[in-house]
């Protein structure tokens, strides 16, 4: 070996001073825990948990918060307890708007699935390898670029002299009315979170072994019983936590139906916004998000009972929304 | 100045695991001294605590006087070899060797040179700049070896180095570690679960289970002499015959069923025990009836028994005698094969007393 | 083979099968990227109300006069830019938090959920809250209010990233550092840090184009003087479609896909 031998035992200087203060800290994994954690949880609490409890403080107010007196007329204005009894659902329009957007997320969320499945087959199971990475990646492209842009992409499209009824017209078929409709919000709305479904499933497809294809197939199933038996119960997990996502983004939809919804495809977080936009009536609108963010959590809490892995989807991220 | 590593009555607790349990050796200078044991026997945590990965929870380990114990890995004059190689990816061979020698701020020519004679000894000169991901798996090993060695450690610490190679390949480097080791002096810790790897490469050998060390010894004392029946049956493959054992003042027997003969004594065991007796197949000679006539020395052990079956394996057979309720195996070497005895033959096969050794639990 | 393969093979439908398959897929992606399109094509159409399409660079360069729109783009890419450092830095500093730590049972939880409640929550509502927060303050709207809210929106996305790096990174790769005479310090510089440099170039990359694209927060608390590209791009389209937010938009799209790209070839699936 070489002739540097005091360098053999192998030891470094010692540390000194403020370098040193900072190896005894670094040997302490609470005081590590804390300094990695401890600005950013405050950070979350100031900036973060703060702002959204204040809408919970400004919904059982009358007017300001602290100087007016606690109420409950704001939630009462929403459920109308005497119009429930005497069952006019007519005199109920918030609770109505409500129904409407969880009826959208529905509809929805149940189109997304299907139009996610068949790509999704085909991506984990019969793309060639060689393409597969471009392909997949042509899907994440559209979730990492400005929905509010692709959302208006859609007026053109729809708009009574648009592309699709200039098609329909060219053929000699009746127009039909899409923007400004409750068909324009869904297909909005489809077309923004198909990518929270494809994604997650895409990931059960690709880890789904394909020999136990071949083994049904092997067994005498046909194409259509091997995916009823075999590859949808498999993959249903990975398109339940797409699903999940998908519904509570879609219920709290502000942008999608605003733009192609018109009156009838207004959505529940529309009335929140006029609340603190035009009506300037802030605890009402405070009341309604706190509605709002009860359905979500609520739903969340259900899906999770039902033992969907809804932390599956979110790994993928979920470009603006 | 002395620098012999001891381990010293360590123990290691991992919540209510115990993964090593009162261990206690001590490796002499520039010598190979193995531990060796099956998955999960606390080999790894035994090394990282020479290392200094983990802290004891009782126990000391020392380097000729200096107390380790409570230095930080970076401290020590040890280094380690890790199974993956732990190979900076984002750094090139040259960087990955010479990394040590820049912690202790050795000037970059110095540096440069050493680097050099070290790719050189493990006999890959000239890859300084080359990346790790180019390098087949077995230059990979070489590269972490050298980045170990140009430190010149006291102790090279060495985690099963030669698992992630193929068979072939892990022959060659186990005689070119060996070699490296010899030529260079330094003391080698070496972890393993492949017994052929330990009887190979080392002076000595630890063998633990389950956090405690069973044996330790030449490759040679645990091959010949296994003191426990865990020992007989993880080296190599072993005859176990099950008696009484009678330890009296002109010598040991084992009462063995119908049978009775003499073993050697075993002061760790108490007579009148039920205990097994370890015979290595290849001491077991085997004569055909037929050719009865080898002259029988005093210590020499000779059964009756039937030809049960042969297995031919290319350059030796395994002939299983059946003797009364218990079979044993004779291991020979074929010359040619058709010299071997056929099934249902009657047979006589024969020891000597000091290849029969007494096992304790 | 069971028969019934053997049919199925011998009349076709096999590969009639996985033609209605990339038929299915082929569909998605026009789906998928025909609004972009159409946005590439308006951006090039010399007619407002034509009924003719025709090609013109016009919209592009009107662009060059709209005052309005370079400074909210040129906003946007600064919010973006002082978004990307904060949320990255915080970002590395949570995945170690997280991933690193032994915390007590409950308090790891606690902090593992209130990291991650900014991903569930509508955004709305925290754009809301966020203007009630700046409101009360008496700080109103403007640049830091709408990087702090595109700080606490972003950085959960890029600890998730990050914390993926350090969870993958080979612990052995630290170890021998320390184990070759680096003390944690130098270790935690020379090793870790190099060795989760993708994972972390991501995070920064995604950081910056969903702060770049964001436009819920930024509506609530963006003021006068400082109006973000996306609420500029609102503002234009609810009120007349202007024909140069079609040029303006593919501008956006190029800057977002280009990060995007390169962000997803970066992280490691
Ligand atoms: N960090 C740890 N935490 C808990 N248990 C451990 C840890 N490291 C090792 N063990 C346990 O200690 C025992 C010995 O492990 P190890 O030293 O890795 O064995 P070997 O290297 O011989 O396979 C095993 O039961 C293992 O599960
Ligand atoms: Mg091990």
């Amino acid at each position: 070996m070489s002739s540097s031998s005091e360098l053999s035992g192998g030891e470094t200087t010692a540390p000194s001073g403020f370098r040193a203060r900072v190896l005894t800290m670094a040997d302490n994994s609470r005081l590590k825990g804390l300094t990695s954690l401890g600005p950013i949880v405050t950070l979350l609490t100031v900036f973060y948990a703060i702002p959204v409890a204040l809408l919970i403080v400004y919904s059982v107010f009358v007017d300001d918060p602290f100087v007016t007196a606690i109420t409950f007329e704001h939630f009462a204005r929403f459920l109308d307890l005497s119009a429930v009894i005497s069952l006019q659902i007519g005199d109920l329009p918030y609770v109505r708007l409500l129904a409407r957007s969880l009826g959208i997320a529905v509809v929805v969320t149940v189109l997304s699935l299907i139009i996610a499945y068949p790509i999704t087959y085909y991506l984990g199971q019969h793309a060639p390898e060689r393409w597969q990475m471009l392909l997949v990646l042509l899907v994440i492209i559209p979730f990492w670029t400005s929905y509010l842009i692709r959302t208006y992409a859609w007026i053109p499209i729809l708009s009574r002299n648009g592309f699709i009824n200039g098609a329909l017209g060219a053929l000699g078929l009746p127009t039909v009315p899409l923007l400004n409709t409750y068909w324009g919000s869904i297909i909005g709305l489809v077309y923004v979170f198909v990518p929270f479904v494809i994604l997650p499933l895409y990931a059960s497809m690709r880890s789904l072994d394909a020999s136990l294809i071949e083994a049904a197939r092997d067994l005498g199933a046909s194409r259509s019983a091997v995916f009823r038996e075999v590859v949808f119960p498999l993959t249903l997990p990975g398109a339940l936590a797409g699903a999940v996502f998908v519904f509570i983004k879609c219920a709290a939809a502000y942008v999608t139906p605003a733009l192609l919804g018109g009156t009838s495809g207004r959505m529940f977080a529309q009335v929140i916004e006029t609340q603190f936009g035009t009506a300037f009536n802030w605890n009402f609108g405070a009341a309604l998000s706190v509605i709002l963010v009860a359905v979500v959590l609520g739903s969340l809490w259900i899906a999770m009972r039902l033992g969907i892995d809804v932390g599956k989807s979110r790994g993928l991220g979920g470009g603006g929304l | 100045m002395s620098s012999d590593l001891h381990v010293d009555g360590v123990t290691k607790h991992f919540g209510d695991v115990r993964a090593v349990d009162d261990v206690s050796f001590t490796v002499e200078e520039g010598t190979f001294v193995t531990l060796l044991g099956p998955s999960g026997c606390g080999k790894t945590t035994t090394l990282r605590m020479i290392a200094g990965y983990e802290t004891p929870t009782t126990g000391r380990v020392t380097l000729g006087d200096r107390d380790i114990t409570d230095e930080k890995p970076y401290q020590r004059p040890t280094s380690m070899v890790f199974q993956s190689y732990a190979l900076f990816p984002h750094k090139t061979v040259g960087e990955n060797v010479g990394f040590g020698l820049k912690m202790r701020d050795v000037p970059s020519e110095e540096r440069d040179r050493r680097v050099a004679e070290i790719l050189e000894l493990v006999e890959l000169p000239g890859t300084e700049d080359r990346a790790i991901d180019e390098l087949s798996g077995g230059q990979q090993q070489r590269i972490a070896l050298a980045r170990s060695l140009v430190i010149e450690p006291e102790v090279l610490l060495l985690d099963e180095p030669l698992g992630a190679l193929d068979l072939k390949l892990r022959k060659n480097m186990q005689v070119e570690l060996k070699d490296l080791q010899e030529e260079l002096g330094i003391t080698f810790v070496y972890v393993t679960h492949d017994q052929e790897e330990a009887l190979t490469m080392s002076d000595e050998i630890v063998i633990l289970n389950d956090g405690r060390i069973e044996q330790r010894g030449t490759p040679a004392e645990i091959y010949e002499s296994p003191r426990t029946r865990f020992v007989a049956e993880f080296i190599g493959d072993t005859n176990l015959l099950d008696g009484t054992y009678v330890a009296t003042d002109s010598g040991a027997y084992l009462e063995c069923g119908s049978v009775e003969f003499p073993v050697e004594p075993n002061p760790a065991a108490e007579s009148g025990a039920t205990l097994s007796v370890s015979i290595r197949p290849e001491k077991v000679s085997l004569e055909e009836s037929a050719a009865r006539n080898g002259g029988s020395t005093e210590t020499d052990i000779t059964l009756d028994g039937v030809v049960d079956d042969v297995i031919y394996q290319g350059n030796v057979a395994k002939i299983h005698v059946r003797i009364g309720d218990s079979e044993l195996i004779s291991e020979r070497h074929v010359v040619n094969s058709t010299d071997l005895p056929t099934p249902g033959s009657e047979c006589r096969v024969r020891w000597t007393k000091e290849h029969a050794d007494v096992l304790v639990e | 083979m069971s028969t019934a393969d053997g049919l199925q093979e011998r009349l076709g439908l096999n590969s009639d099968v996985s033609l209605g398959l990339k038929t299915a897929a082929v569909l998605t992606y026009v789906f998928l990227y025909g609004p972009i399109f159409v946005i590439l094509v308006m951006s090039f159409d010399a007619g407002r109300y034509g009924l003719r399409w025709e090609f013109s660079p016009e919209w592009y360069l009107n662009l060059a006069t709209r005052g309005d729109l370079i400074g909210s783009l040129w906003l946007s890419l600064q919010i973006g830019v002082v978004v990307m450092i904060v949320s990255t830095v915080l970002a590395v500093v949570a995945a170690f938090g997280l991933v690193r730590f032994d915390w007590p049972r409950r308090k790891g939880a606690l902090s593992t959920y209130l990291i991650f409640v900014p991903l569930t929550l509508p955004i709305i509502i925290y754009g809301i809250g966020l203007f009630v927060f700046f409101s009360q303050l008496g700080l109103g709207r403007g640049f830091i209010p709408i990087v702090i809210g595109h700080v606490m929106y972003t950085f959960p996305f890029a600890t998730l990233v990050v914390a993926a790096g350090v969870i993958d990174l080979d612990r052995s790769l630290e170890e021998a550092a320390m184990d070759l005479g680096a003390d944690p310090i130098t270790t935690f510089r020379e090793v870790t840090i190099p060795a989760l440099m993708p994972n972390i170039v991501a995070a920064a990359l995604f950081s910056f184009t969903l702060s770049f694209d964001e436009f819920l927060i930024s509506f609530f608390v963006s003021g006068a003087g400082s109006i973000p590209l996306p609420v500029r791009i609102w503002g234009m389209v609810r009120a007349d479609i202007e024909p140069e937010v079609y040029a303006i938009s593919v501008v956006v799209l190029v800057i977002s896909m280009t990060i995007a790209v390169i962000a997803t070839r970066l992280r490691r699936f």
